[in-house]
């Protein structure tokens, strides 16, 4: 049909010599994409008089800044028109410029094709000329906001206009018994005749649901429609991620997509978050499995170890939910090949809002939010306390196994300088949770946007304040956002910028202490350490007050992450964009950690733990990192006959440089300064610079926008890589999806089928699990170096115990993805599927060597598989009352699995590694990985408990005897959300459940201790161990049905406890995740424009499998201070450290007002 | 013109690929870290002082210190595997087997930029750690070691490897003795321990050569081979280590920068400077091990020995008459010790704590080395040993004893005795030993009849000298008392740990290896056939 491209009046021939040369020079360079289309929104304005309409649509096309395309058989340099108009949205001008000749346009993304009216019938015209009736109207939201760039067009006409900045919209001349259609992306469409539109207000319905055009960001900046793409995106939108939630991007996410999985891992103001998008896809110790995140176009990225993964995580607290227009999740390799290695594991695109077209628009909003500890989940025994078996403290020892509570007054701890003892009430209380306050959380967003044709200006301010669970944890954060976007002539230049800055005062995280603590002290009564006799140092019964604790203790930082990116874009000509944006990332942290000095009385030396004297310590740290990165990318479209070929190349620049500066210093007197150190202060700086660049092409070929072709090429160097094995990694993708109504016809009679598409991808790209230096044979300066020796300076240095691999490649992750979209009735009911599958046949493996080994301490030693599958489901509406009150549901459900294919030999199959922690995991060859080492007790062959003959008691199996159980990754996460709508009512549930997975908790303490409730069987008296035999003299195992343990407590359950299958729990848990009720105002005048009001919880209630006795199989870690290094991602949440809380509660309510 | 825009992609990239295929290959080298070195700018002289640092001798030996009666922590908190020798690799908190690359990288590295010095040195300390280690675990790689190219290394024999080192030991005496110095920068700095004199090297490598003959003198069919090597020391005419001349090392320890030496950071219990370690999961801290041990403790106060008061420090608060007191103690009653393995309740005794306890000796009165300083423990800035000059003696007494050297055996043993007490300053000034001698000499005359001490009152000169060696590493060297007591036939006689937990009624002959090895280097640990610590013999004992 369109066989005559672009410029007007050439030889046909000539264009097509040149075409082929185009084409043939852009596949060669394997770029490809499809057009970057910067802003789009420009006004026209022409007054012609009598002029060809060739030469129209050339100043139109100038002023708009779309691709024009001409059927060959119009005759455009003949006709002549004569128009007037003054700041026209492009269908507008066309319309008014086609008006009454035998042609159409067709807009079709960003290329304008025009032809010739085929259907035009004598009554067609005939209609347009019988101008009966004039309609005007306005087109509204289902809030009752005015929708801007609405169109209405009359149904069997080529007419359509666009509703301006009030919603407005007018014709003239309109058959009485026309059909108005009035669409709007996101909307249901909506057909109502013309005489009962006219003077009436539309109120349009939005349909979430219909992603047939809903353009998705593909990195880069690149829009592509999502039935172009081969493989599955997901988008959501702001609110839905501020709905009920106080603060966190992550949170927000949680349970909103398909096969991504969210956990917070710990208590904190700032929670530590794990992200996985479609499980791991490298099992080693350094692996990286976090996805990449792109803010506004630009990578939020330090680089791509772990630590800088993590560094990313940390980053994005500081941006404000607020201000997020929508998260576009790109979930594998496969729509990330672009990217390379920095996308292998999904990316995460983040989207601020911008300035709305129409009035100037204020918005506030107030959130304020208050979280609880849940102790509704707390297991501890509350039946024993104070007293040690086997400990030299004896009856002084702070553990749970001394005697059954009896309400008597007992003496706890040392006496006092009087020979004093101090009485408590020895029976259980509840005082150790009201030690935990209520974390509170307020924020408060400004923001400011506003937009004409050729700009575009958002501006975002926010305020935070919070307090933790710990007393005196506090924290605020204070951000700006600002995006503005101006387009001049050809050029458009867009800038983002955001700065977030925090301070924070922490505490020492003391939820194992107070968790440990017997019942029965009255933890909240030692608030008063100044005064309070029984609290002071000197007198407190164990140590120190945690009071005290928490006050001579404080960390306080502040963090600065700054983010800015320029896109500047030019369009030289209608098929060629060419943009580049460098950009910059920075955070800066500080923070001074002080310790009070303590002087104990010297009878107070009697308890052991005071028989020390500390000094005034401080602290100080400063990190800093900064990213640069430049992406280049230059964009074409070529559009001939059937097929529309868009090609993207371009070229990446990254460096990340950080630097870390500490010193520590105990001190002569309290005065916080390093000056005032007794001793030279420890100091310690360090520094890390990477350097990658790529170069990358991708090519987008389309065929009657039904059938996509998509092919994709990288190259990257990369500076962690030893010299001799840079830049020689390629990688590629492929994918193609098809529109299956449009190529099977018989299936456009469905009635009930509205769409169907299949998509299929394959991807071969890699992980860049290679840390700096790590080719290197490297030296580290030993501390207390230099010294001077024999009157000359003296160092030393010691190798860093990992031997170099120079051989080193990244892990080769082959992906493959297939999956199709379905709608039905109307949009009503969508379902989509994925299947995938990943493949990584060359994990690098950092390995503990045998020993005395020289090998290379890390490898591409493994092979590894990671497969799933996602089922979204939509019922928008499920039920509809009437057009005020209905139900929808969403419902996601993602299986994932992975297994360890290989391993080198020398692991006999089995790889252990260790998190943060120091908890071990292992891979296991033909298993999942990973698999908890857990230590039972001593069985004979039938599974039965072996116990001493004649003490009865069981024993733990020793250390090096391995026995793998359980998962620790999940194999089911869903989620199921609700929404229902009345009038100005809605109100939203979402509920996750997530199984298929085991948690280990940390039960050593507890039963060490003596606070775990198993310690309480039998009343602590000898029992006949359950279930057990013992070896008699001929060596047979023989039941034991009359030795009694010899010992029911401390004893005894030291062996529980180093027979850590006792922590060892089904992860399982169903939350009531969200629970959020809003209500909306709209007002037709005065200053405030609307209001909203909502209400909201976040796991409000949680249920477990009987078997967890334990809490919350998320939480890996407690409030206060962080005191381990950043976990590798996808090795926490394996297991607890003590001080994990049980779970906690949240609500809040939000107040939003727009002026 | 827009014909010539059409070729703008070409331009544009060419225009980005040209300068980065040219500039792209510096621009990625950016390995660079202000703290780290590379191999690229590694030299011998930044890594000597860690190693010979790294190489003294009371390192890891805390689990001999107990194993031998010497130490002992004061309440032995039940069930440890110290006490129990129930999972004992040989991996810390025993004894790390675990030998750094280090050693073998400033050989190499010494090699390749012709230092021969350092080589030297290199090879010294190669054969010192390797030597430890076989008399802990027996066969273990050597070889194979640090080769980039081997994943598993096969385990060498034990005998095989002494066999090397004494071959190691004949090849550094020749690099050191030929090293020309212009080639060693700054050895006389980065060499802490005898500061680039090449005297003492050889004199140490024969003493070191000495302790390898000494250690397989039980097994009778070595006994040509040691005639030999022995023949060779004889040659070579450097001699030992005499009296005086201590193999340790001292950096410049100093408390500006909190570098102390290792012995007074972990075993001092008069130390206010740190540096000591802490077993969170036992709550048991370094020094909290360096008090008395009854069995040791008991000998000095049975043989009247003046070293009591330097091997140990009287104790802070003494037992009140007629307290309680879990086991009787004989005089003096403010020397007191504990027993290794019995767990003690403080609420019934409470006067078993550390300050009722006599720690290490000696640290209750030096913080700073003074030629007054007595004892042990002479300062935070005291050297760390290597090897004693008290050691050196013994060795030489025992090889004169056995006809391996000419002299005579009992001035050899007087002399070796003498040393233990000059080593200790007995007599209050390191500057004039005579003081210490007279010591020795007062008590050695009131001692006259007993057979433990006087070389004519003993019946099995052997058994006396080897008694006294005993008595002379008390808290110094106590790997090689068991080295002593392994290759003399469980001489002398040392309880085993009384903690009921325990698995076996003597004390082990060997460590375990690491259980890592039986995941990662299966074969060849596995090739060692089952080891059982109790009975599984370092292939020097008789």
């Amino acid at each position: 049909m369109y066989n005559n491209i672009l410029p007007f009046g050439r030889r046909r021939l000539y264009h097509k010599i040149v075409l082929i040369m185009r084409l043939t020079t852009v596949i060669l360079i394997a770029s490809l994409m499809q057009v970057s289309a910067a802003s789009f929104g420009q006004r026209i304005t022409l007054k012609k008089t009598n002029a060809s309409l060739f030469s129209v649509l050339k100043d139109i096309r100038k002023q708009s800044g779309f691709d024009f395309y001409y059927e060959e058989k119009t005759t455009l340099r003949d006709q002549k028109v004569s128009l007037s108009i003054a700041n026209a949205t492009l269908e507008e001008a066309l319309s008014v410029a086609l008006k009454g000749l035998d042609l159409v346009y067709e807009i079709d993304g960003k290329i304008v094709s025009i032809k010739n009216k085929e259907t035009s019938s004598f009554l067609d015209r005939l209609t347009e000329r019988l101008a009966a009736i004039d309609v005007r109207g306005r087109v509204v939201d289902d809030k009752n906001s005015p929708l801007v760039g609405a169109t209405v067009s009359i149904k069997g006409t080529d007419r359509k206009t666009i509703t301006n900045e009030n919603g407005d919209f007018s014709f003239t001349g309109v058959d009485e018994k026309a059909i108005l259609v009035i669409s709007f992306i996101g909307y249901q469409t909506q057909e109502i005749p013309a005489a009962k539109a006219n003077a009436s207000t539309i109120k349009m319905e939005a349909t979430v649901s219909d992603l047939k055009e809903v353009t998705v960001n593909t990195g880069y900046g690149i829009e592509k429609r999502t039935k172009e793409l081969g493989y599955s995106v997901a988008k959501v939108t702001g609110e839905e991620i501020t709905r009920a939630n106080s603060g966190n991007i992550l949170t927000g996410l949680i349970g909103k997509v398909s096969g991504v999985n969210i956990t917070t891992q710990s208590t904190d103001m700032t929670p530590q978050m794990r992200i996985l998008i479609r499980g791991i896809r490298s099992f080693g110790q350094n692996s990286n499995n976090q996805p990449l995140f792109i803010f506004n176009g630009s990578p939020l990225s330090f680089g791509a170890d772990q630590s800088a993964a993590q560094l990313a995580m940390n980053f994005l607290n500081n941006i404000d939910p607020n201000d997020i227009e929508d998260v576009t999740i790109l979930k594998g390799a496969n729509g990330t090949a672009i990217y390379g290695p920095e996308g292998v594991n999904g990316v995460i695109i983040l989207t601020t809002k911008k300035g709305v077209k129409g009035q100037p628009v204020i918005n506030f909003r107030t959130n304020n939010s208050f979280q609880i500890v849940d102790f509704r989940r707390e297991s501890r025994q509350r039946l024993f306390g104070t007293g040690s078996e086997l400990d030299v403290f004896g009856n002084k020892s702070p553990y749970s196994w001394g005697p059954r509570y009896d309400g008597s007054l007992v003496p706890i701890g040392y006496a006092d300088e009087k020979g004093e003892f101090q009485m408590v009430p020895y029976e259980d209380t509840k005082e150790a949770h009201k030690f935990f306050n209520i974390a509170i959380a307020n924020r408060n967003n400004l923001s400011f946007s506003n937009s004409d044709a050729t700009s575009s200006f958002y501006l975002g301010l926010g305020y935070l304040r919070q307090t933790g669970l710990l007393p005196g944890d506090k924290q605020n954060q204070a951000n700006i956002l600002l995006n503005v976007n101006k387009t001049f002539g050809l050029l458009n230049i867009q800038l983002n910028m955001n700065y977030a800055r925090s301070n924070d005062d922490r505490g020492p995280d003391l939820q194992g202490e107070i968790t440990s603590l017997p019942s029965f002290i009255p933890v909240t009564k030692y608030k008063d350490y100044v005064n309070d006799h029984w609290s002071q140092a000197n007198n407190y019964w164990n140590g120190i007050s945690p009071y005290q604790k928490l006050a001579d203790n404080r960390t306080k930082g502040n963090t600065s992450g700054f983010t800015a990116n320029i896109a500047v874009s030019i369009k030289p000509f209608p098929w060629l964009t060419i943009r580049d944006q460098p950009g910059i990332n920075y955070t800066g942290y500080y923070s001074k950690s002080t310790g009070a000095p303590i002087d104990y009385a010297p009878y107070a030396a009697q308890d052991p733990n005071k028989a020390f004297d500390s000094f005034a310590r401080v602290s100080e740290k400063m990190t800093s990192s900064t990213a640069l990165n430049n992406d280049l990318l230059i964009s074409t479209v070529h559009k001939m006959g059937n097929f529309v070929l868009r090609t993207n190349s371009g070229n990446t620049i990254r460096q990340n440089f950080s630097k870390d500066l500490s010193a520590a210093a105990s001190l002569v007197i309290p005065v916080y300064n390093l000056a005032y150190t007794i001793y030279t202060p420890q100091l310690r700086e360090d520094a890390v610079l990477s350097r990658t660049t790529s170069f990358f092409g991708n090519t987008l070929l389309g065929y009657k926008d039904r059938v996509f072709l998509e092919l994709t090429g990288r190259n990257e160097w990369d500076s962690k890589q030893a010299v001799a094995s840079r830049g020689k990694t390629f990688y590629y993708g492929a994918n193609t999806s098809v529109v299956l109504p449009d190529v099977i016809p018989v299936l456009k009679d469905l009635k009930w089928l509205t769409t169907a598409r299949l998509r299929a991808s394959y991807a071969r790209s890699a992980n860049m699990n290679i840390s700096p230096y790590q080719s290197e044979r490297r030296l580290v300066l030993s501390g207390g170096y230099p010294i001077v020796n024999n009157g000359d300076y003296l160092l030393n240095y010691t190798l860093i115990s990992e031997n170099p691999n120079p051989r080193l490649q990244p892990e080769k992750v082959i992906s493959q993805e297939y999956g199709g979209n379905f709608s039905f009735l109307n949009n009503r009911i969508i379902f989509d599927l994925a299947y995938y599958y990943q493949r990584n046949n060359s994990v690098i493996l950092a390995v503990q060597n045998a020993w005395l080994s020289g090998y290379p301490s890390t490898d591409n030693a493994g092979d590894f598989e990671n497969y799933g599958w996602e089922f979204d489901l939509k019922l928008m509406p499920l039920v509809s009352f009437s057009n005020k009150m209905n139900i929808s549901v969403q419902a996601k459900f993602a299986i994932n699995d992975n297994k360890v294919l290989y391993l080198t030999p020398v692991y006999k199959g089995l790889f252990p590694v260790r998190d943060p922690s120091g908890q071990g995991y292992y891979a296991r060859e033909g298993h999942s990985a990973f698999e908890f080492n857990v230590r039972d007790f001593k069985r004979d062959p039938q599974g039965r408990v072996i116990v001493d003959r004649t003490n009865g008691m069981p024993t733990a199996q020793g250390y090096n005897e391995v026995n793998l159980q359980g998962r620790l990754l999940p194999k089911y996460v869903s989620s199921l959300s609700l929404n229902f709508n009345w009038k100005k009512f809605s109100m939203n549930i979402q509920a996750d459940y997530t199984a298929g997975y085991d948690h280990l908790f940390d039960q050593y303490t507890s039963f060490f201790t003596g606070t775990h409730p198993l310690t309480t069987l039998n009343n602590r008296e000898p029992y006949v161990f359950p279930n057990s035999v013992y070896k008699d003299d001929s060596g047979n195992y023989v039941e034991n049905k009359d030795i009694v343990v010899s010992n029911a407590g401390q004893e005894l359950y030291q062996s529980f406890g180093q027979a850590n299958i006792h922590g060892l729990t089904s992860g399982a848990f169903l939350k009531i995740r969200e629970f959020a009720v809003q209500y909306d105002w709209t007002f037709r005048s005065g200053l405030i424009k609307g209001m909203s009001t909502s209400l909201y919880g976040r796991d409000l209630f949680s249920f477990y499998p009987k078997s967890n006795i334990n809490g919350d199989p998320g939480f890996i870690k407690g409030p206060g201070q962080r005191t381990i290094d950043a976990p590798a991602n996808n090795l926490s949440g394996g297991s607890s450290e003590v001080s994990a809380l049980p779970g906690t509660v949240l609500m809040g309510f939000t107040l939003t007002a727009k002026f | 013109m827009q014909r010539y825009f059409k070729f703008l992609p070409f331009l544009v990239l060419g225009v980005l690929i040209v300068p980065l295929n040219t500039g792209c290959k510096k621009w990625l080298d950016v390995n660079y870290n202000p703290k780290e070195l590379t191999d690229n700018n590694a030299t011998p002289d930044l890594l000597l002082a860690g190693c010979l640092t790294g190489s003294i001798s009371a390192a890891d030996t805390r689990f001999a210190q107990q194993w031998m009666g010497y130490w002992c922590h004061f309440q032995s908190p039940s069930g440890i595997a110290i006490q129990t020798y129930n999972h004992i690799p040989a991996t810390t908190p025993l004894f790390d087997g675990y030998i750094a690359p280090d050693f073998a990288y400033l050989e190499q590295k010494s090699r390749q930029l012709g230092a021969t010095y350092y080589e030297g040195i290199a090879k010294v300390l190669k054969v010192l750690k390797w030597h430890r280690a076989v008399d802990v675990v027996n066969n273990m790689p050597y070889t194979e070691a640090f080769d980039s190219n081997i994943l598993q290394p096969h385990y060498d024999d034990g005998k095989f490897i002494y066999e090397d080192l004494m071959k190691q030991l004949d090849a550094a005496a020749i690099l050191i003795k030929n090293a020309a110095m212009v080639n060693n920068v700054k050895i006389n700095v980065t060499d802490i321990m005898f500061h680039g004199d090449k005297v003492k090297w050889l004199k140490f490598i024969n003493t070191l050569k000495l302790r390898l003959l000494i250690h397989q003198a039980g097994r009778s069919d070595r006994a040509a081979y040691i005639a030999e090597e022995i023949q060779k020391i004889k040659n070579s005419g450097s001699g030992f280590l005499g009296t005086g001349e201590n193999a340790s090392v001292n950096p410049g320890y100093n408390l500006a920068k909190q570098n102390l030496s290792f012995y007074f950071g972990y075993f001092s219990n008069n130390n206010p400077y740190g540096g000591g370690d802490y077993d969170p999961f036992t709550g048991i801290q370094s020094n909290n091990v360096a008090h008395a041990n009854i069995v040791a403790m008991n000998f000095l106060k049975a043989d009247n020995d003046p070293r009591l008061s330097l091997f140990y420090s009287p104790v802070e608060v003494p037992l009140p008459p007629g307290e309680r007191e879990p086991f009787p103690q004989p005089n003096p009653q403010n020397f007191r010790g504990s027993e290794f393995g019995r767990a003690v309740d403080n609420s019934t005794y409470w006067y078993q704590q550390s300050f009722n306890l006599s720690a290490v000796g000696g640290s209750a009165n030096n913080t700073t080395v003074t030629p007054a300083a007595r004892g042990i423990i002479k300062g935070y800035d005291m050297a760390d040993w290597i090897m004693t000059s008290v050691e050196s003696l013994f060795l030489q007494a025992e090889a004169i004893q056995r006809g391996w050297l000419p002299g005579d055996a009992e001035q050899a043993y007087l002399d070796a005795v003498k040393e233990s007490f000059r080593w200790l300053n007995a007599g209050g000034n390191s500057n004039v030993p005579s003081l210490s001698d007279d010591i020795f000499n007062t008590w050695y005359a009131s001692q006259a009849s007993n057979p433990s001490i006087n070389w004519n009152a003993a019946p099995d000169k052997y058994k006396l000298l080897m008694y006294q060696k005993y008595m002379a590493f008390n808290g110094i060297e106590p790997l090689e008392t068991w080295t002593d007591y392994r290759r003399n036939g469980r001489f002398p006689n040392i309880p085993a740990s009384v903690d009921p937990a325990r698995i076996g009624n003597t004390i082990p002959y060997r460590l375990a290896y690491d259980d890592k090895e039986y995941v990662v280097n299966a074969n060849n640990v596995n090739a060692q056939g089952t080891i059982n610590v109790f009975t599984s013999k370092i292939w020097w004992m008789p």
